[in-house]
């Protein structure tokens, strides 16, 4: 009565491809929410904190994903990560303090920590991701399937 | 005997083994649509599937897939 349906590797193949269109599609249109509330609707920053947080857990998710199944992007070391950390910490700060000035020493946990934890955290999450990425595939590759 | 204009040998293949497109996508595991769009050029598979392929129409790679490969 029913057909089998081979679902082989052209449908597995268009099936990404409509997925990474439509996650695309799906962040710029939260991006759009975020942008629209805060700009046009005026809402405060508190009131859309779970956009943000789900547009960022989707950005990073992504490109952390591809990154390790990627498995091509460099490898940090220890001296290259600490220096684009200190170059990314500095551009925040510098672009910060023109705006809105030096920050008042009390303020630290909204000001001097975000500036210099997020940068760390950014390129740490990279770091790992393009190091385990890289040791995935030299494991595939000399793996006890390896020919 | 000349090669025909298409990418592949594959139609050649299957039609000289007596083979609808359906019969062969059904014994390498594929999809009738996947094996008319290799047929007309216009899909690229796998080798895993080429060597299915080759395997179910009795032919070798080169005779399927290669320009101006061996006709065997």
């Amino acid at each position: 009565m029913f057909k089998t349906i081979n679902l082989d590797e052209r449908a597995v193949s268009s099936t990404r491809y409509a997925a990474a269109i439509w996650l695309g599609v799906t962040q710029v249109l939260l991006a759009g929410v975020v942008f629209y509330r805060l700009y046009l609707l005026g809402q405060p920053d508190e009131q859309i904190r779970d956009f943000q947080a789900v547009l960022a857990i989707s950005l990073f998710g992504y490109i952390g994903l591809q990154l390790f199944l990627g498995g091509v992007m460099p490898a940090l070391t220890w001296r290259g990560a600490v220096i684009i950390w200190a170059v990314l910490a500095g551009a925040i700060a510098i672009v910060s303090t023109a705006v809105h000035g030096w920050p008042e020493a009390s303020e630290w946990t909204s000001t001097w920590l975000p500036g210099l934890l997020g940068p760390a955290l950014l390129v740490g999450a990279y770091a790992l991701a393009a190091w385990l990425g890289q040791r995935r595939i030299e494991r595939q590759m000399d793996g006890p399937d390896a020919v | 005997m000349k090669a025909p204009p298409a990418k592949n040998r594959l139609k050649l293949a299957r039609i000289a083994s007596g083979r609808t497109q359906a019969e062969l996508a059904d014994e390498v595991g594929a999809a009738r649509q996947t094996i008319g769009l290799i047929e007309a050029g216009r899909y690229n598979p796998s080798l895993a599937l080429c060597i299915k392929l080759a395997r179910a129409t009795g032919k070798t790679l080169d005779g399927l897939f290669w320009p101006g490969g061996d006709e065997s």
